[in-house]
């Protein structure tokens, strides 16, 4: 139902949806064509989104390999003229960094939309890197939309932007804009055509343009800083940057969803300070900014992670020796550090004005009532299996370090796994653990790296690393889906973004195709095979490839659900049960593999030792509990007659 | 000056619907033509970990997704360990509403400690503000026909909080339209029968 929401042409209507909803919905509203990701929180859903209505609208819609793919992707469909829109996370932003740079200096020529989803606090990531300094880097005009409504009117908005100034726009949103939820108006759908559909297009040839050799990129220098001079000018007058009048002599500018919270303060304390509402905070309205300030006494700045704005308005200030207004994060009205809300910036604004600011007080809860609960592998994960089975295979890691990698599966980090030494950025684990073997370190180097992440850029590492000669393990853990960001396609999962199925590339033969000797491929769920061949992996010299398979139950289930075959046969469909005759109170299965579906009973052996209990409801059966059990206490529920 | 939203605060685990009851109490307050601002937790669902959704409501002027500390009006919270954990984020003159029924995360499990006392929790959970109402959503689900009903259950009881700004009516449109045709009554006695505990608590 929600869905066919975001297909409705009810102009006028308002619907409430999540802000990446939103973009995907301003997307179709502007007449997208092309749209391409690799999936990351809090992108994830545009994607997710656009992808299950691809078919319907029309436009082609991939998630590539990696982000650089995905950017050139995009930026081949803007150079044919179609409107396209490429979206990633903050980090993986860096992984396309190098065609973005260049793709800034060629510029759009169909409307074309980068969205950069940064994550301040980071929720979801390994830092919380401001993407808006891009602006000065790239030579980019970034947006920033402070909530759903705007994430869509930026987003429809922005192609025609794109195509007046034939730069792309870099529209920056952040997690409190693409995961809010709230309502929104829905505009009109743009009628649109698919070229990609029928192949007859002719191509616009510009070689001077798009082939940046330096001669032709000395040119595009110069034109995009053009570009940028023009675009300030509009940007002075453009309805992106508004004022809130006001009547006090102390003014604030903000912009993204800190304006949300600047207005909630202003209410909170009661005042009247007019607000300078930016929507591009690259190339800064200079002479918008200079009027605001002229006729205030003082300026606050109030603005999430990197002082951006506040940096462009000193130097803005500087040249008119007007520097002692501004009040920004060198004043402490907030740090560059997490994320801002109501309180923050109302604290902030009256700390700084000297002004009174009372808020009910609270404690801290009791430390030893608050549980910790921390994201863990899912009942049934076949990285559960791998790691417990490496763990076996290496004793503990008793002389063995291990470079991991970015998915679900660092989630193995937690206790009682324990499996990581290093983890750093997307496909890092081969290029350390190859680094490592360099490194003069006597321990044996194991990576770990999941298929989507391979797929994305452990292919090159392993490349590099058997060429130079590296010793690592590399063990691939392969659940057959992109599960950690919600269970997106990649090379490994047979099916693309518009649902369509295709024939999975082989890993094996892919790494075989390097010409590595010694590689075997494992089910992750025979616990006691996959022990003896990872072993067999790291005795072995020189590197070895482990490719533990392993369906992600999460996936399995949607398969199931649309009576598609996936590998492996099952094990006891019922699930298991611990029988309280046969068990020990040894505490393997409870300590050892921290499955969410293992609690303990009330129950006592003989010895009065503890009993474990599984829950049926939670326990999505793989088999490896009963395996790990000394005893065979653990058995099938088929026993029971379930 | 702008009046202040209505803050919902929700909480619990992974997997125990908070997200659905954000869905029904959203499209009530749309179908109202009142603003919502909210935000969510994503990906932690599967994963066992902390779930929270924040809602603002309001006939205009709302701007904030997030609730601040001592901000909110109601907290409603699927787990008691995590209406501990929250409860610093309603204000004292506010409600705070919980299921008692515990999800000892593995993370428990493999320490060897005990779960905290449930009593001591809620305990601690009164000295945040005057009214806490507390009761195991879990089983009175149950006891309906399905656990996972327990989300609804805890919907009905806010419905019940003084000043709540979605009338049952409403709110019963939506869930019937929101949850899956074929549990449609037993969703309904489900908010019922929360309704029925807040309201002899409240008076």
């Amino acid at each position: 139902m929600k869905l066919k929401n975001l297909l409705s042409e009810e102009t006028g209507k308002s619907i409430v949806v999540l802000g990446n909803e939103a973009i995907a919905r301003g997307a179709i509203e502007g007449g997208l064509q092309a749209a391409y990701t690799y999936p990351g929180t809090p992108s994830s859903e545009i994607m997710n989104t656009l992808s299950l209505l691809s078919k319907e609208v029309g436009y082609y819609a991939e998630f590539s390999g990696n982000e650089k793919i995905a950017l050139e992707g995009a930026f081949a469909a803007s150079m044919s003229g179609l409107r396209s829109l490429f979206c990633a996370k903050h980090v993986g932003i860096n992984v396309a960094m190098d065609a973005l740079m260049t793709v800034a200096y060629s510029g759009a020529r169909g409307g074309m939309i980068i969205i950069s989803a940064d994550d301040p606090a980071m929720h979801s990531s390994q830092n919380e890197q401001d993407n808006r300094w891009l602006g000065r880097f790239s030579n980019l005009l970034v947006m920033t939309p402070s909530d759903a409504q705007e994430a869509q009117e930026f987003t429809r908005e922005g192609f025609e932007i794109s195509e007046k100034f034939e730069i792309p726009i870099f529209l920056r949103t952040t997690t409190r804009v693409n995961h809010s939820r709230s309502n929104i108006t829905l505009e009109s759908i743009m009628n649109q055509n698919y070229p990609h559909l029928t192949n007859e297009i002719q191509f616009e040839k510009d070689p001077a343009r798009f082939v940046t050799l330096p001669m032709n990129a000395r040119a595009n220098h110069r034109r995009v800083k053009k570009i940028l001079a023009e675009v300030e000018e509009w940007a002075n007058t453009c309805k992106y940057n508004k004022i809130i009048e006001g009547s006090e002599k102390v003014g604030i500018i903000t912009s993204g969803v800190s304006f949300t919270y600047t207005m909630e303060a202003k209410r909170e304390l009661k005042r009247d300070f007019p607000i300078l509402k930016l929507g591009i905070d690259h190339p800064l309205p200079k002479n918008k900014i200079k009027d605001f300030i002229n006729n205030l006494d003082k300026v606050i700045i109030i603005e999430e992670n990197e002082p951006i704005i506040e940096l462009g308005v000193r130097e803005l200030l500087n040249i008119n020796e007007m520097g002692q207004k501004v009040l920004g994060k060198n004043e402490g009205v907030t740090t560059v550090f997490g994320e801002l809300d109501t309180r923050i910036v109302t604290k902030g604004i009256a700390t700084v004005l000297g002004l009174q600011y009372e808020s009910e007080s609270w404690n801290e809860p009791k430390q030893d009532l608050l549980v910790v609960r921390p994201p863990t592998l899912c009942a049934g994960c076949p990285h559960r299996a791998t790691f417990y089975a490496l763990n076996k295979a290496t004793k503990n890691k008793r002389n063995a370090i291990i470079a991991t990698d970015i998915g679900c599966y660092t989630l193995g980090f937690m206790p009682p796994l324990h499996i990581g030494d290093s983890c750093v950025c997307m496909g890092a684990s081969i290029g350390v653990g190859s680094g490592w073997s360099h490194s003069g370190l006597k321990e044996d180097k194991i990576s770990i790296i999941g298929d989507s992440t391979f797929w994305h850029s452990g292919l090159a590492g392993l490349a590099s690393a058997v060429y130079n000669r590296s010793k690592i393990t590399l063990v691939i853990v392969d659940n057959f889906t992109t599960a950690m960001t919600g269970m997106q396609p990649n090379p490994s999962s047979g099916n693309l973004a518009s649902g369509d199925p295709v024939k999975p590339l082989s890993l094996e033969k892919a790494v075989r195709g390097l010409g590595i000797e010694h590689v075997k491929v494992t089910n992750a769920f025979k616990v006691k095979e996959t022990t003896q061949i990872l072993k067999e992996a790291i005795e072995h010299e020189g590197v070895s490839v482990v490719i533990s398979e392993g369906i992600c139950q999460i996936h399995k289930k949607g398969k199931i659900r649309a009576k598609e075959e996936f590998p492996y046969p099952e094990v006891d469909k019922t699930g298991y049960y611990i029988d309280s005759e046969v068990c020990i109170g040894c505490a393997t299965c409870a300590t050892k593999l921290a499955c969410p579906a293992i609690s303990w009973s009330d129950k006592l052996t003989a010895k009065g030792k503890k009993i474990p209990k599984i829950d049926p409801n939670i326990c999505d059966p793989c088999g490896v509990c009963a395996q790990v059990c000394p005893t065979g206490a653990i058995k099938g529920r088929k026993e029971l007659g379930a | 000056m702008m009046e202040k939203p209505y803050e919902i605060f929700l909480a619990g685990t992974g997997g125990q619907g908070i997200l659905t009851v954000s869905d029904i109490i959203c499209d009530a307050a749309n179908n109202m033509g009142l603003q919502i601002r909210g935000a969510e937790t994503h990906g932690m669902a599967q994963r066992g970990g902390s779930v929270v959704a924040y809602l603002r409501i309001a006939n205009d002027n709302v701007y904030a997704p997030l609730i601040s500390e001592r901000s909110a009006d109601v907290l409603a919270s699927f787990e008691p360990v995590e209406a501990l954990r929250y409860a610093k984020y309603v204000k004292t003159k506010g409600v705070i509403i919980t299921n008692t029924s515990k999800i000892i995360p593995s993370s428990v499990t493999i320490s060897n400690k005990p779960y905290p006392n449930v009593e001591k929790v809620l305990t601690e959970v009164n000295t945040y503000v005057d009214k806490v109402i507390s009761f195991n959503a879990t089983k009175i689900a149950q006891n309906l026909g399905a656990a996972i009903a327990q989300n609804v259950v805890i919907l009905g009881a806010l419905s019940a909080v003084e000043g709540f700004p979605i009338p049952e009516e409403e709110l019963m449109k939506s869930l019937k339209s929101i949850v899956k045709q074929k549990f449609v009554d037993l969703n309904i006695s489900a908010f019922i029968e929360g309704q029925k505990i807040a309201k002899e608590f409240l008076n």
